[in-house]
């Protein structure tokens, strides 16, 4: 399966997921929160101000509190958060509208945050989130049971003029979604995150040449991240191809104006 | 799904993704949770630093009961058409309601009073009072599967979805003031249209008009499937008039009369597909039959669509021009992989009568994507006569921090006759949300047909919009040309809309319109390509000034849970003519009006003269946008992707859509 079609299905997987959770927590977490993520710039000395929209789509009023949080990426590519202060947070900046809100049934309530950047702030990535949680919920027995549900929106400011500097510091075969690819060890030593794009070439064991596609996962500043290659089927119906192992890969992909040049074989 | 939309979805899969992370994670670890050390404590803003906020519109309507819209518009307008000047004064209005069995209505009218001695109102004689109106009623269910669909007012004839699906030749639409309906059978497949009424020409420029003429126009079709893969359609349309140009190069009806008969049978297979299609007319003209064939078959990289046809001198569909007098065949090589975008295509065409074109038409392109921010390519198309004629063009798109860019020259020599060239640069600048903004410069040497010699003609473009502040915002093209030889064209065109919305239901809209007129590009070639024959219209000026009231009330089903409420926001964007086919809308291009959109085959509007349509509040969530390519004015098309693309609608956000019409070239 392409990776674009495969990524499709991952995000229809996802939004199913959502609504399955959503109708999960309809009796006691019924938020909707917009946008669900934030890419912005910011200067130094200056403070950035934006609004987030927390929609309550449930028939009686809630109650949410409403915090910061650290978060990062794991390697399988899910998102960590961390109340606790991360080292380097630009968290001690951010300053928010209130610590929680209250929202009418099937109501809405627009809520300020806004990020004060330090004068000699360096350039680099804020990266944060808001976090809005609901109430622990009682159960039948009417015994109160920690459970509730939170959501969070993601937010990249990225401070100044930084930018990704992505090199390819390793490589391998793994299997992935039951297929063995190429994929690429991929550190950011950049001030932003940054994703691989474009296509590269490769001709397998058997002769057969095909283009692969980078997962696009963001690879954050500062991490090393294994970035699968997905061979291209010839279309959108035919099978995904199997490749014949050592792989030959030549070429280069892009990250923003960043070439990144790639010779390697591959072998299982 | 293009290679750039990847990121942004895998982006939005992620955002997504870290919600789910998060609900899971926390739901089992909560308990934990508790004895984590003291947790970091935010800064509250104190309340008077906030920032303050833009009034919520959403807080004044009622949510109550099922969706509705309204809106009412007073315009008064001075237009100058070449030697005419007129003044027109008109309200429109329109909405969307949802009833609870009775289907989702639209409505889109309008009522003016024209002082025009040119114009033939309700009253049919020079001057007086005007208009346009059409119902929609959609999704009607019905017992036994049945769906209906029916509009009353101003509409096209309906088509069946084979009638649409054409590869090499067109069937238009013909615009009626009466009756349509379509029944359609979701457990059969079987459809069922019928249309009837007084045949019409649209006009207007910003305020939507329609002109009534003599004749009626009437039309039946079904369509069915009547094996497995098997599909079969049979159509009639029968119409009094003929849409022709007049001496000023506008629109008029002629007296005529067609009957005309078409009938497709279609098969899909999982690689292959085959349609076979026949026409047969009659009329004033005499009797007249036609038959083509097309195919296609993909095999891994490639696709190869192949056809015949044999289309008699006068055949007829409808009061619009049709191919005709044509027999050929053709076959088509397209090959997409990866960087690699390429195709040729070669056509044989022979008149029946000896009176039209006789000769070959080969076209070949190629692009090739060198980065994820490069990607450039050619095409050269050859027409032989058996004089040569040809047309070549270069172009090389990149993306930048400054937007996406295309830079393109063409080359055209008609029949050994005059050679025209142009270079060309359009440039898509990036910009926040609420604003859009690209720019055309365009400098070449053009030879028309109908004119003698060459002109040197320059032209600078720019089209886009921007909210100015919270209440004010501005919107529309401009177009600078100048030549210099025989024919040339001169002077400047505007369709430029400054709005202020002075209060949450009511605006104030000042439009400025002015078209020089346009001719037929030199770059051009296929002998069949049928070009509205009205595109020449003569200069017109327009001043508009309207007040504009609006008001939408009630909520569909929410997105979660089922429950009734849930949050808005809204869908908008454009369809233009794809003049060079990278599907962004360039400065230079042109929009498409009075074509009908609907979202999710429910609620109806249509573009106006910007190309522009608006859906102001649609829930949050996936929909589909469909274009019903009616009035798209000949050659374009809307392909597949183009004419259904799903949405995602996120809350308070207007989700922008520009929608590419494309050409054979």
């Amino acid at each position: 399966m392409p990776t674009t079609r495969r990524n499709l299905v991952r995000i229809l997987l996802c939004l199913c997921s959502v609504l399955m959770a959503g109708a999960a927590c309809a009796q006691g977490f019924s938020a909707l929160v917009s946008p669900p993520r934030i890419e912005d710039n910011a200067k130094a000395g200056a403070t950035y101000r934006n609004v987030i929209e927390i929609s309550n789509v449930s028939g009686q009023a809630a109650h949410y509190t409403v915090k910061t949080a650290d978060w990062t990426l794991k390697a399988d590519s899910t998102v960590v958060f961390s109340d606790a202060l991360s080292a380097g947070s630009c968290r001690p900046w951010v300053g928010i509208e209130a610590p929680d809100v209250h929202v009418a049934a099937n109501g809405k309530r627009r809520y300020r945050f806004e990020v004060a950047v330090p004068a000699d702030a360096p350039n680099g990535e804020c990266r944060f989130a808001i976090m809005i949680e609901g109430d622990p919920e009682p159960t039948k027995d009417a015994v109160a049971l920690p459970v509730s549900g939170r959501i969070g929106v993601i937010i990249y400011l990225t401070v100044g003029d930084a930018v990704a500097k992505l090199d390819v510091v390793g490589r391998k075969v793994q299997a992935v979604d039951g297929r063995d690819v190429p994929v690429l060890s991929v550190r950011n030593s950049g001030g932003a995150h940054g994703r691989l794009q474009g296509f590269i070439d490769g001709k397998d064991a058997s002769g057969r040449s095909y283009s692969f596609v980078p997962a696009t996962l963001p690879i954050l500043a500062g991490e090393t991240y294994d970035i699968a290659l997905t061979p291209q089927g010839d279309n959108d119906d035919a099978p995904a191809p199997a490749i014949v192992y050592p792989l030959q890969l030549k070429g280069h992909l892009d990250s923003g104006a960043q070439r990144i040049d790639i010779e390697a074989t591959f072998q299982k | 799904m293009t290679v750039g939309d990847g990121p942004a979805r895998l982006a939005l899969a992620f955002g997504i993704a870290s919600v789910l992370t998060m609900r899971v994670a926390h739901a089992q670890e909560a308990g934990v949770a508790q004895a984590a050390p003291a947790a970091y404590q935010d800064r509250i803003i104190a309340p008077q630093q906030l920032q303050s906020l833009p009034p919520d519109e959403d807080e004044l309507e009622n949510s109550q009961g099922l969706p509705r819209s309204f809106h009412a518009e007073a315009i008064v307008s001075r237009t100058e058409r070449g030697d005419d000047a007129f003044d027109e004064q008109g309200i429109s209005a329109g909405g969307f309601w949802e009833t609870p069995s009775w289907g989702a209505f639209s409505l889109d009218a309008t009522l003016f009073h024209s002082d025009r001695e040119r114009f033939d109102g309700l009253d049919e004689h020079g001057g007086g009072l005007g208009g346009t109106a059409t119902l929609w009623q959609r999704d009607l269910f019905l017992d036994g599967g049945w769906r209906a669909n029916n509009g009353l007012g101003v509409l096209n004839t309906p088509s069946s979805p084979l009638q649409r699906n054409q590869y090499r030749f067109y069937l238009p639409t013909v615009a009626f003031a009466g009756a349509s309906s379509e029944w359609r059978n979701d457990r059969t497949g079987l459809l069922l249209q019928g249309s009837f009424g007084r045949a019409g020409i649209y006009n207007g420029t910003r305020v939507v008009g329609f002109d009534v003429a003599e004749g009626d126009v009437a039309s039946l079709g079904a369509q069915w499937t009547w094996a497995p893969q098997w599909t079969g359609a049979a159509s009639f349309l029968g119409t009094h008039g003929r849409i022709v140009p007049d001496d000023r190069g506008e629109a008029i009806f002629e007296e005529g009369d067609t009957q005309a008969l078409y009938a497709a049978t279609a098969w899909q297979g999982a690689r292959d597909s085959v349609q076979l299609n026949l026409l047969a007319s009659d009329g004033d003209r005499g009797g007249a039959n036609g038959a083509w064939i097309d195919a296609s078959s993909r095999r891994g990289r490639y696709l190869h669509n192949y056809g015949a046809y044999r289309l008699d001198p006068d055949l007829s569909w409808g009061a619009l021009p049709i191919n005709n007098d044509v027999e050929g065949a053709y076959y088509r090589l397209a090959y997409q992989y990866a960087r690699w975008s390429w195709n040729a295509s070669l056509d044989s065409i022979r008149s029946i009568s000896g009176d039209g074109f006789d000769g070959t038409y080969a076209t070949g392109f190629a692009r090739y994507q060198a980065s994820s921010t490069l990607g450039y390519g050619g095409s050269l198309n050859v027409r032989r006569s058996p004089d040569i004629a040809y047309s070549a063009q270069a172009f090389l798109d990149k993306r930048t921090a400054w937007g996406q860019t295309r830079l393109q020259v063409d080359q055209a020599r008609d029949d050994g006759s005059s050679d025209s060239w142009q270079v060309s640069i359009d440039q898509a600048f990036p910009l926040r949300q609420g604003s859009r903004l690209s720019a055309s410069l365009a400098y070449g040497s053009l030879a028309y047909n109908d004119q003698p010699g060459d002109a040197k003609t320059i032209t600078a473009s720019l089209y886009g919009g921007r909210d100015l502040s919270d209440r004010l915002s501005l919107d529309g093209s401009a177009r600078w040309t100048h030549g210099d030889g025989l024919g040339a064209m001169r002077g400047t065109d505007f369709n430029l809309g400054l709005n202020w919305r002075f209060n949450p239901r009511w605006s104030m809209t000042a439009a400025f319109y002015q078209n020089q007129g346009s001719q037929r590009s030199p770059f051009i070639l296929d002998p069949l390509v049928t070009e509205t024959p009205f595109i020449s219209m003569p200069r017109d000026r327009s001043l508009f000034l309207s007040v504009r009231y609006e008001r939408s009330a009630g909520r569909p089903q929410a997105v979660l849970g089922g429950a009734p409420g849930g949050p808005t926001g809204a869908v908008g964007g454009s369809l233009f003519l794809d003049d060079n086919d990278d599907g962004v809308r360039a400065a230079s291009e042109q929009p498409a009006a009075n074509v009908t959109i609907l979202l999710d085959g429910r609620y109806a509007v249509r573009t106006d003269s910007l190309g522009n349509f608006d859906f102001p509040r649609v829930s949050a969530g996936t929909h589909t946008l469909t274009v019903v390519p009616d009035n798209l004015p000949l050659p374009w098309f809307i392909d597949e992707a183009g004419a259904q693309r799903t949405v995602q609608v996120m809350v308070r956000q207007a989700t922008r859509v520009d929608i590419g019409a494309r050409r054979q070239r």
